[in-house]
């Protein structure tokens, strides 16, 4: 069960501290995505990368529609990844549509977790004007849906299914470094529709784990009225706003993020 | 040079690594409307539609901030006038004086967009259409099993009957013959339908390379002894090793094959079932496998036609000869074997004889599974009948299912039948009666078998009464389902009479011990 868990989301443990970072990556893309901030704390701390079914080199197989017909099931592995690895005082990093992923496995199980950390959180994507702007209409997130499919099934979806299956053969993994992070269009296309339809206002009260929300200045996908709406009502959130722009400051900006990063959780060890 | 790139006729644009436009080509300029100065300085967001700007930002940024390059990646432009430029971009990311920029180059591809539209359009119709058929080819098996479980079922009672003229034993010979003919075209078709829609779940575990001979070499024994025909099993020094494979699904495609060579086989002639090593070699590595291969002395197989033998409903020259066979069990083969992650192939010489053979990973060794739950079907049912009155309850809804069950139950006297003809009357039953074994159909009217049994199980009251699930529509992964379930034991339909009898013996005789 265990190497189970650890093969289907192709869990990889590096550092040399002991407190479990726990790195959780956004919707597009894999754990490389992290690449630019781990390095930072492999020193202090025992650095968790994984990649969400669907994406990476996660086990394809082990694809399910229905456990991930919305993010309670990606909570759910990332519980089992804690469970498998026995971790406690978990610190999750958690970017994009992760941030929700995190919020709900630290709702059930509130004393894993110690800290979490949100790099453009957005609990619903889609506008429900006049209450609420996700940034987003219905029909944005369908050109969105057709730009992939076209993508993917056009394109990727060729060469694709080699490289998964030869996984061992460095060249063709090398062939994957001109395509996207999730190479199955019918789990990334699925993953598309349970990231950007879901609905998780309802979720953020109900979060118990102190937490930091990181917003950059300006990111069409997660805007700041967005994360100002989760710190109003999200319980024990401190927000940051980053001079990084765009939606993956751990890449455009790595500095100014590790360095946000690394200030909280001192101020949490220590406050 | 300036001119050369204005000119060009693709588009270009260069921005920096926060998607600040800082040049962009006339041709791509003019295709959005735009004069290029209009757009310098601006965020490369300016031209990208809303669903567009979700896309660069999750994928193409991405992309070139992990692996500096991007290609043949589709993407929808925005025009000045809002509307939409279909284009394939190529880009890389690279560094200049200390700073990132990003260059992308435009092709246009409306029109190819829009074949490429219908092309998907006529995908998903497929897809649509391969899972209706394989849904009706499913139905449709079901319901042809159904009838021939009450065929089959009275013909083997009938031919346990002592007092048979031997023409009235030919005659059930026949319908038996023909029935169960007619029932292994059915799960071939359904196989195929399966397979074809990527339905098919095998469980691959490390198997022993004698044990998936033997078991089809036993079952193979008998048709041989029929047709006089010598089968042998040519021990070899791989015989030990194992092989990646689906427990029951080899034994099919072995069988199969073993069937095969035995009824094309010339009268008094041999088959020879035997296992072998094979290294493929490939630039980067070895690749060791284990060859199972049956040979016969038939009469081969004619080069034009080698190729064709492994589609559906090919029966190189059997065509409407006497010899029975579906024209399907060579194209399940491959289909198995591959699915597998094997080779099947054949090699023939008219007049003397073909050898097919199939290839399989090789398993690491030392972790091989327990063994598959067989019954013990060596054991012949005793006829006679169990002590002590026993109370069992048959959940079915199906008529001459239920008296089909009389009839067999007539050969076990002490065995009082109760029938429930709904799930709900089944459960309410066995509360109120609790009877010492219950048989449950998988499909009923009003609930599923599979949730009747999850009450049963716990309910206080019928928590402990063995259950045996019986149904035609017998998938590996729903007979596992069942037993973690609770099921006792899992019976296909068509019902065999002798089989079953003996499982209600064992069960019986486990109750009362």
């Amino acid at each position: 069960m265990v190497t189970d868990v650890l093969t289907r989301n192709n869990v990889r443990v590096i550092g040399r501290g002991t407190q479990p970072l726990l790195f959780a990556h956004g919707f597009g893309c894999d754990q490389n995505m992290w690449r630019f901030l781990t390095p930072a704390f492999e020193e202090d701390y025992r650095v968790i990368l994984f990649d969400y079914v669907g994406s990476g080199r996660s086990d394809l197989g082990a694809f399910d529609r229905e456990r991930y017909g919305d993010l309670q099931g990606y909570a759910q592995d990332v519980l089992e990844i804690c469970d498998a690895l026995q971790l406690e005082r978990v610190v999750f990093v958690g970017h994009s549509v992760s941030c929700m992923i995190g919020l709900l496995a630290s709702i059930r199980q509130p004393q894993l977790f110690e800290r979490l950390v949100l790099i453009g959180p957005s609990p619903c994507y889609v506008n429900h004007p006049p209450d609420y702007m996700g940034g987003f209409e219905y029909s944005d997130i369908e050109e969105l849906l057709g730009m992939m499919e076209a993508n993917y099934i056009g394109w990727a979806s060729f060469f694709a299914p080699a490289v998964m299956q030869n996984a061992a053969q460095p060249e063709l993994t090398e062939e994957l470094e001109g395509s996207f992070c999730s190479t199955d269009p019918k789990t990334a296309l699925h993953f598309a529709k349970t990231t950007f339809f879901a609905d998780n206002r309802g979720d953020l009260p109900q979060g118990r784990v102190p937490s930091l929300i990181m917003q950059c200045a300006e990111d069409i996908i997660a805007p700041l009225a967005v994360g100002q709406y989760v710190h109003r009502h999200l319980p024990h959130s401190t927000f940051h706003l980053l001079n990084a722009t765009g939606h993956c400051p751990h890449m455009s900006h790595p500095e100014e993020t590790i360095d946000v990063i690394r200030q909280y959780l001192r101020t949490a060890a220590t406050g | 040079m300036n001119e050369l790139l204005n000119t060009a006729p693709c588009g270009f644009l260069s921005c920096n690594d926060d998607g600040t436009i800082l040049v962009v080509n006339t041709t791509l300029a003019d295709w959005l409307g735009y004069a290029p100065e209009e757009l310098t300085g601006r965020s490369v967001e300016a031209i990208l539609s809303v669903g567009g700007r979700i896309f660069y930002q999750t994928h193409i940024s991405p992309l070139l901030k992990l692996h500096g390059r991007a290609e043949e990646i589709y993407f929808s432009l925005k025009a000045k006038n809002g509307a939409a430029v279909a284009v394939l971009t190529n880009a890389v990311r690279h560094e200049h004086a200390g700073a990132f920029t990003h260059d992308y180059v435009f092709l246009p591809m409306s029109q190819r967009r829009l074949y490429e539209d219908e092309l998907l359009q006529a995908k998903k119709i497929a897809e649509e259409a391969s899972q209706a058929k394989v849904r009706f080819m499913s139905m449709i098996s079901h319901e042809l099993r159904t009838p021939m479980n009450a065929i089959l079922g009275f013909a083997q009672l009938l031919k346990m009957d002592n007092k048979l003229e031997p023409l009235q034993v030919e005659s059930i010979d026949y319908i038996l013959g023909a029935g169960k003919h007619l029932l292994e075209l059915i799960n071939e078709v359904l196989d195929i339908a399966r397979i074809e829609a990527g339905q098919l779940n095998l469980t691959l575990t490390p198997m022993l390379a004698v044990d998936a001979m033997s078991e089809a070499f036993e079952m193979a024994q008998p048709l041989a002894v029929q047709a006089g025909i010598e089968l042998k099993m040519q021990p070899g020094p791989h015989d030990e090793r194992y092989v990646q494979a689906d427990r029951r699904r080899m034994r099919q495609v072995l069988l199969n094959l073993l069937a095969n060579a035995i009824k094309y086989n010339r009268p008094g002639g041999s088959v020879t079932l035997g296992c072998e090593r094979v290294i493929h070699e490939n630039n980067t590595q070895c690749n060791e496998r284990l060859r199972f291969v049956v040979s016969d002395t038939g009469l081969g197989i004619a080069p034009d036609s080698l190729d064709k033998i492994f589609e559906p409903f090919e029966r190189v020259g059997k065509e409407g000869g006497a010899i029975e066979g579906t024209g399907l069990g060579l194209a399940v083969c491959k289909r198995l074997v591959e699915a597998m992650d094997g080779h099947i192939g054949v090699h023939s010489i008219e007049g003397e004889g073909s050898r097919f053979w199939v290839e399989l990973p090789v398993a690491p060794h030392g972790d091989e599974p327990d063994a598959e739950r067989v019954l013990d079907e060596a054991a012949p049912a005793t006829g006679e009948a169990h002590g002590a009155t026993t109370h069992l309850l048959y959940v079915e809804d199906n008529a001459s299912n239920i008296t089909l069950m009389q009839h067999i139950l007539t050969h076990r006297p002490a065995v009082h039948l109760t029938t429930a003809h709904s799930g709900a009357a089944g459960l309410e039953m066995a509360q109120d009666n609790r009877p010492d074994l219950i048989l449950l159909d998988v499909q009923l009217p009003d609930i599923t078998g599979s949730e009747v049994l999850d009450r049963l199980r716990s309910d206080q009251r019928t928590h402990d009464i063995p259950v045996v699930m019986l149904s035609a529509d017998a998938t590996p992964a729903q007979i596992t389902r069942l037993l973690e379930q609770g099921a006792h034991d899992y019976l296909t339909k068509p019902i065999e009479v002798e089989k079953f009898l003996r499982v209600l013996d064992a069960l019986l005789e486990e109750q009362t011990a």
